[in-house]
């Protein structure tokens, strides 16, 4: 293979590819090592917005791990504190649809068979219109609800709230505030599921 | 020399401001500078690919044959920005569900391939450095500027910050994509106005100097 050939060249322009290729590899790598998010830590750091505590995957049981009959949200994860002296506590990854981006997911954190922290785990609203329904003083509305055999989920109104289980939706985001009630009712399905098959059991 | 290098390092800042002058990566400085915060980070990101990449393709520019030039930069590039994205997903876990998708497409920011091109393959290693902190500095300060102005008036708030009770009469559009562009347009017409005054006020001073050295010749 003489230097200046068409195959000489071939041969040096991929071998320096490679060589590049293997270097950024290699960089990366180290980086990866030094820097590499471990999910369930991601999640620990995440749930740490409603829980104030360790906390572990909720051993899901047959049956109980989705929100039956429902298409508007997801659960997508269930937790439970690790402290395992800590009872009824249940915190959600729920996911809601018709937001304005898609879908949005959301933290729940049921305590006693009431609501008592929401917050927002991956949302892409518009800031300034449907991030006011993933503020504090939107999701306090959801909150201290007591979720009774009776109580099918919250209803959106425009107006100021009269029944129990209403909320007033942000105005001028009407969409974000759809997706948000829509995630907070796959929770509250879901544990009412999960409580009245605990109870046959 | 030395005059010749700090020319290099604020050409990009104020003369060949990327945002302002060049015109340059405006999809990222449209979209992520709804905060100001946000804007800083970004040209963070940017400054640190921009310098690293400058420096690596100053380095192997003898070595990288020309006619793959392109594509072993963007692999160059792509490694630095998936450091920036790792690094940034570990410490600043906010930031980086902020700037979603722009930061990977750093990658393909237009300022970061025109530099390594148009510079840095064919000037000196400390010279591709500095232009690199230059061009980013400058790419830094026009995309936090434009994130103060539009949260500002857009949230009425600064660096995340309320200011008074600013927020209870805050425009919502200037968070908005169209508040984006108008708020960019406004501010490059303000930096070019400004250039041009400077601009004309040396060539004044040029033109000035001569003239008197005629009037004392003549009197």
């Amino acid at each position: 293979m003489r230097k200046g050939s068409l195959a000489y060249e071939i041969v040096m322009t991929a071998l320096v590819l490679v060589i590049i290729a293997g270097a950024a590899g290699a960089l990366l790598g180290l980086v990866h090592h030094f820097a590499a998010v471990d999910p369930e830590e991601l999640l620990a750091r995440k749930a740490s917005a409603v829980y104030d505590g360790a906390v572990v995957r909720f051993p899901l049981q047959e049956g109980i791990s989705q929100t039956p009959d429902y298409d508007k949200g997801d659960i997508l994860g269930v937790y439970v504190p690790k402290d395992e002296s800590v009872k009824d506590v249940y915190i959600l990854r729920v996911k809601g649809t018709g937001a304005y981006k898609g879908s949005l997911e959301l933290l729940v954190n049921i305590t006693g068979g009431k609501i008592v922290k929401i917050a927002k785990y991956e949302a892409n609203e518009t800031p300034g219109l449907g991030s006011k329904a993933l503020e504090e003083s939107y999701f306090a509305q959801y909150c201290n609800v007591p979720i009774t055999e009776d109580f099918m989920g919250f209803d959106l109104v425009k107006t100021d709230p009269s029944a129990r289980g209403e909320v007033r939706a942000v105005s001028g985001a009407s969409k974000s505030s759809t997706a948000v009630t829509n995630a907070v009712n796959a929770a509250v399905l879901w544990y009412k599921d999960m409580r009245a098959k605990g109870a046959t059991k | 020399m030395k005059s010749n290098r700090l020319n290099t390092l604020t050409n990009g800042i104020v003369k060949s401001n990327p945002t302002f002058r060049l015109v340059l990566g405006t999809c990222p400085t449209l979209a992520v500078t709804t905060q100001a915060i946000n804007g800083l980070a970004m040209g963070a990101a940017v400054t640190f690919v921009l310098l690293c990449s400058n420096v690596m393709i100053s380095l192997l520019k003898k070595v990288i044959p020309n006619r793959v030039r392109i594509p072993a930069y963007v692999v160059i590039i792509a490694t630095f920005v998936t450091v920036v994205q790792m690094v940034m997903q570990k410490f600043l876990p906010s930031l980086y569900d902020a700037l979603g998708v722009f930061l990977p497409l750093i990658v393909v920011n237009c300022i970061i391939l025109a530099r390594a091109e148009a510079f840095a393959s064919c000037n000196p290693v400390l010279d591709s450095a500095l232009d690199g902190i230059g061009m980013g500095v400058g790419f830094t300060l026009s995309l936090t500027l434009i994130g103060i102005v539009r949260e500002v008036l857009g949230a009425g708030s600064i660096f995340g910050a309320p200011i008074g009770s600013l927020g209870n009469v805050s425009m919502t559009i200037f968070i908005l994509p169209a508040g984006g562009f108008l708020v960019y347009g406004t501010l490059m017409a303000v930096v070019n106005y400004l250039m041009r005054l400077s601009e004309e006020r040396k060539i004044n001073a040029l033109h000035s100097m001569p003239e008197n050295d005629e009037e004392e010749v003549g009197a």
